[in-house]
């Protein structure tokens, strides 16, 4: 066989199967380690591989259900390191049945950006996010409450994408992203343009847009932190990449007509997200509110609608992974080990434990966005590219929505640096381990942006 | 084997993470002094070999934002490898004469953390080819100086020094982004060079205005002169290698880099004039000053004016040459001012300081009389060429001389009375033998120097026909010069030390005035109580807007509180927000 970037291409494929396979035959394996050894070594040979893809600049569509372009190996490969740092953050402190559903929601995330139908993309959605509403689920209460929540609006959402693919589908019957493209291109067309609002308000059920974001701080609140980290870390990402695979594979000539809808619902998932987030006591409601906000900011570079805005949306989606996973590790390891929630809880954590807080006072002034940590780039590219295409008040309103978000940011900062007189803590090596590579990734490629900046803009030309 | 110049940075780096590392493990690390040395003198290996390279400029790409790209370019053009091979060389005489120096145990790992970053600044400074590299290193000098002067930050007069001098430095880093920035709009473009090559644009006056801002403040000009004399609050080796070859000859050598920008902008005026007022009343406040470093630091401002004026009068030989030799001589007079102070008790009076070594004496002499630009000493073709430059202009050719006649008269007036004092009986331990190394060091350099100059006129006929031509002025010069050293002798040396030291005690009208520069500090305080005034002024305005920013926090909070009775924790409110949400964009979209 000659091995060339298609044989590899084929090569992802085998691995994804490789990675369901193994994940369904789980349950007959007792040995935790067992699983989380394989599972990790899968994963990294996911990210080699799809970094290599992305490398060597592959195209190939293969089976006419998966497309292997840069676009897709980018984010194969992100995911691929992102689900990593939730395994060896959940390590040991999980049942039996979290490391075959972790696997199945890795499964759908892998496929979600590979996907060259609708319907590999509807399937690979929900299989991702049927099976996170049931990895919250335990016989807690509150998991439960939680599960049941997302599981209830994951299935309105899912209504909503069907019908919006009904709309489409006398369009082109094969439902194939690329040649819908050309079908639709019949201008003032209600079906399609209704398809286009119902798609965003699906889609905007799992990228935290408001108001089809409600349910995501009662979640992200019920859950387990590590479970949360990976909701906002890698749940919500897939909607953004979702979305954006949509509207600009799908809908190419409809920029004028959603990005004003994409602007609009920006505008509004910044201030909820901020403006709530404010009165805020519990850190992880906090930070889920942080989240939402964050995904406003992603979203004025699809509003944008440019190959800037595409590429700034790409680098604040990797960024904000490494930034909400650190921050989450930290609220885990806390809520898990001391049972600290409130922020009041966190008076004194630099003292307590030096690492902690200089740390998570990084992660924190990442996501206000100061200078030279990840953050800064992400935001700088966004209102620039707002700005570029001439969507100044979008731009201004993300850097007004900048200015209050210091104000939550900076209280928990506050409280984290205050003295006290509360014993030392010890922090788990996992932990450590997870936070360590967050913090890294946001100080280096922040002094270094550009391996970041390359990458995403090879991503954006490629799906433009 | 070819080097790239940023690799001169590593080893310095790499001696500052350990020196930052050891300081968290150990407080006492007695190694570290050791490990600083080395790592300057391979720095200084690896810039001794990139002197030996061609010349050339390379960028390294750092990111970029659209078109526009940020690199990190360095070049290594004769300029660059003057003040590498100045920075590296001094540098490798400080820290080991700061061995013996900061001889405490106590606090070694952030001193030498510190001066390890301030060379660091300083070579990447020396090697900087655009605008994006030079501004690191400024930022980064800036700091380190501030945290060098405040060292021994537990004194309330040294922390009041290093404020002063880190708030004027910051005046000029807001010019300096300013600069550079409007440099950006105008030539689109980072890199000196390619600036230098573009035709010259009206506009280039506001970007060349804030630069001589910034430079000024670096280089201790007039009015922003005073922060250096306050600088001496620091340890001494950081004031020799502030003074000789780093910080204050950053501003100096941007200009000399840059000079044609300001030929083209007919802005030399500007120069020669800040710099003939500086050189005036540094000499003139070096005269009345009895702390033994604040002579020496006011002799710094005058050189750094000197300087100025040579470029103002567009003379960029001479203003090199004055940049090379006062190095060697303000090393030179820095660290054996340190030696003797270390001798006495750390007194800083010259009238109560002895000096006995006679390596010290030696060193101070040769210094002193390179200062006043004595012929075989290299000070002299320093000073000369200035003289040379300012020919044609009779106004500031005699203003120079008076700069002169005063900087003999008060450099000897400084060696005299420190050699007047007798030896005391009590003496100080200390160890001697790494700042004698030091001071060796650079007495060698300033010798070699002083060698290396004379061939230098030698060989380059122009210059040499330059000194034929003008013998004349060189020997009237001279003759000044010396007969200032007489007047010295007669006046500080032969008067008895009590009676001399009482009478500087209460200084007449006449050095009061030399004192206080006749208006300066009246002026500076004017100043100060104007922005006092505005400051209260705008503290109404401050106040009324934080109520109005306060106001608007409240009403974030209000509104936040307000938009939280959506999140009332029932699924079927969330699914009507949804369903409301999804009939909103179908309204909007029916709309549009």
């Amino acid at each position: 066989m000659v091995i060339n970037n298609i044989s590899i291409s084929y090569l992802i494929l085998i691995l994804v199967a490789t990675l369901f396979a193994f994940s369904i035959s789980f349950s007959l394996i007792r040995n935790k380690k067992a699983k989380f050894l394989q599972l990790v070594v899968l994963l990294a040979l996911l990210a080699l591989v799809s970094g290599w893809l992305f490398i060597s600049n592959a195209d190939a569509v293969l089976l006419n259900l998966f497309h292997i372009y840069r676009f897709s190996m980018l984010f194969t490969c992100l995911f691929s390191i992102l689900f990593i740092l939730i395994l060896v953050l959940s390590y040991d402190s999980e049942a039996d049945y979290f490391y075959t559903l972790l696997g199945i929601i890795a499964t759908g995330a892998m496929i979600v950006p590979m996907a060259y139908s609708l319907i590999t993309l509807f399937l690979a959605i929900e299989m991702a996010s049927v099976a996170t509403s049931f990895a919250i689920m335990t016989k807690n209460k509150i998991h439960l409450e939680a599960a049941m929540k997302m599981f209830i609006l994951s299935a309105i959402s899912v209504s909503i994408f069907s019908f919006a693919m009904v709309l489409v589908f006398p369009y082109n019957p094969q439902l194939a992203l690329a040649g819908l493209a050309s079908n639709s291109a019949i201008s003032g067309n209600y079906l399609i343009e209704l398809g286009i609002v119902l798609f965003i308000a699906a889609l905007g059920f799992e990228a935290a847009a408001f108001p089809f974001n409600l349910w995501i701080p009662d979640v992200y609140q019920g859950a387990r932190a590590n479970l949360t980290a990976m909701i906002s870390g890698i749940n919500k990402k897939i909607g953004f990449v979702a979305m954006m695979m949509v509207l600009f594979l799908v809908f190419a000539q409809y920029t004028w007509f959603f990005s004003g809808i994409i602007a609009m619902l920006s505008i509004a998932t910044m201030f909820f997200g901020n403006l709530v987030a404010m009165v805020q006591q519990n850190v992880k409601r906090m930070l889920a509110y942080s989240s939402i906000s964050q995904a406003g900011y992603i979203m004025i570079g699809i509003a944008a609608a440019s190959s800037l805005g595409l590429e700034a949306s790409i680098f604040q989606i990797i960024a904000h992974a490494f930034m909400i996973i650190g921050a989450f590790a930290f609220v885990f390891w806390l809520e898990s080990q001391y049972g600290m929630n409130t922020i009041s809880d966190y008076d004194g954590l630099a003292q307590r434990n030096m690492f902690a807080g200089i740390g998570l006072s990084i992660l924190m002034l990442s996501m206000i966005g100061i200078p030279p940590l990840l953050g800064f780039y992400g935001k700088f590219l966004l209102f620039s590219s707002a700005l570029n295409a001439r969507m100044a008040v979008l731009a201004f309103i993300g850097i007004i929505n900048s200015f209050i978000s210091v104000y939550y940011y900076g209280k928990l900062m506050i409280a984290m640096h205050r003295k006290t007189n509360k014993k030392h803590i010890m922090i788990s090596r996992n932990i450590a381990i997870v936070t360590g590579i967050c913090i890294f990734v946001i100080v280096g490629i922040g002094l270094y942006p550009e391996f970041f900046m390359h990458a995403a803009s090879i991503a954006a030309r490629a799906l433009l | 084997m070819f080097i790239y110049p940023i690799y001169v940075l590593a080893p310095l780096a790499l001696a500052a993470f350990i020196a930052l590392l050891s300081g968290v493990i150990d407080k006492k690390s007695r190694l570290i002094k050791y490990i600083a040395l080395a790592a300057v003198v391979s720095s200084f290996a690896i810039a001794c070999s990139i002197i030996a390279q061609q010349s050339g400029i390379y960028a390294l790409h750092w990111f970029s934002f659209g078109e526009v790209a940020f690199n990190i370019t360095v070049s290594t053009f004769l300029l660059n490898k003057i003040l590498l091979f100045l920075v590296g060389m001094i540098g490798i005489a400080i820290f080991i004469y700061s061995i013996g120096y900061m001889d405490e145990p106590e606090d070694q790992n952030r001193y030498y953390f510190e001066m390890l970053i301030f060379t660091l600044a300083m070579m990447l400074f020396a090697i900087s080819a655009n605008f994006i590299s030079l501004f690191i290193a400024w930022e980064l000098l800036g700091i380190t100086s501030y945290l060098l002067i405040g060292f021994w930050y537990a004194k309330s007069k040294v922390s009041e020094a290093a404020r002063a001098a880190i708030t004027t430095i910051l005046i000029g880093d807001i010019s300096m982004l300013a600069a550079i920035v409007l440099f950006f709009n105008i030539y689109h473009t980072f890199n000196f060079y390619t600036l230098l090559g573009m035709a010259a644009s009206p506009l280039a006056v506001f970007p060349l205005s804030f630069l001589l801002i910034a430079v000024f403040t670096k280089s201790a000009q007039f009015p922003f002169s005073n922060w250096l004399q306050l600088a001496m609050e620091g340890p001494t080796p950081v004031s020799a290698f502030l003074h000789s070859s780093t910080m204050v000859k950053a501003g100096v050598f941007l200009l000399i880099l840059l000079l044609p920008l300001f030929a083209e902008s007919n802005m030399l005026w500007i120069l020669l004039a800040v710099g003939l007022i500086t050189a005036v009343f540094g000499a003139m406040n070096a005269l009345s000053e009895n702390h033994i470093k604040k002579i020496l630091a006011y002799s710094t401002i005058e050189d750094l004016g000197l300087m100025i004026v040579a470029l103002g009068l567009n003379a960029v030989y001479a203003a090199v040459a004055l940049f090379i030799v006062q190095a060697f001589y303000k090393a030179l007079l820095f660290l054996s001012a340190g030696y003797a102070m270390k001798a006495n008790h750390d007194r800083e009076d010259i009238h109560k300081i002895a000096v006995n070594s006679r390596l010290i004496s030696f060193s101070m002499l040769a210094a002193a009389l390179s200062l006043a630009g004595i012929f075989p000493l290299s000070g002299f073709f320093g000073k000369t060429a200035i003289g040379i430059a300012a020919r044609s202009n009779m106004i500031v050719y005699a203003v120079l001389l008076g700069i002169d006649v005063l900087s003999t008269l008060y450099i000897f007036r400084w060696f005299f009375v420190l050699k007047k004092n007798k030896k005391e009986r009590t003496t100080v331990r200390f160890s001697k033998r790494p700042m004698e190394i030091g001071i060796g060091i650079v007495l060698a350099l300033l010798i070699i120097s002083s060698f290396a100059m004379y061939f230098a006129v030698n060989y380059i006929s122009i210059l040499r026909i330059n000194y034929i031509k003008n013998i004349n002025d060189i020997a009237i010069e001279t003759l000044l010069i010396l007969t200032s050293i007489a007047a010295a002798w007669l006046f500080y040396r032969k008067k008895d030390i009590k009676a001399l030291s009482a009478r500087e005690k209460n200084p007449g009208i006449a050095g009061r005035i030399l004192y206080n520069n006749v208006f300066v500090w009246g002026a500076y305080l004017i100043v100060a109580e104007i922005i006092a005034a505005a400051a209260n002024a705008l503290f109404y305005f401050d106040r009324a807007f934080n109520r109005f920013t306060y106001m608007i926090g409240k009403i974030a909070l209000l509104t936040g509180n307000a938009l939280r009775a959506f999140e009332n924790g029932e699924v079927n409110a969330y699914i009507a927000v949804f369903a409301a949400g999804l009939v909103f964009l179908i309204i909007f979209f029916i709309i549009k």
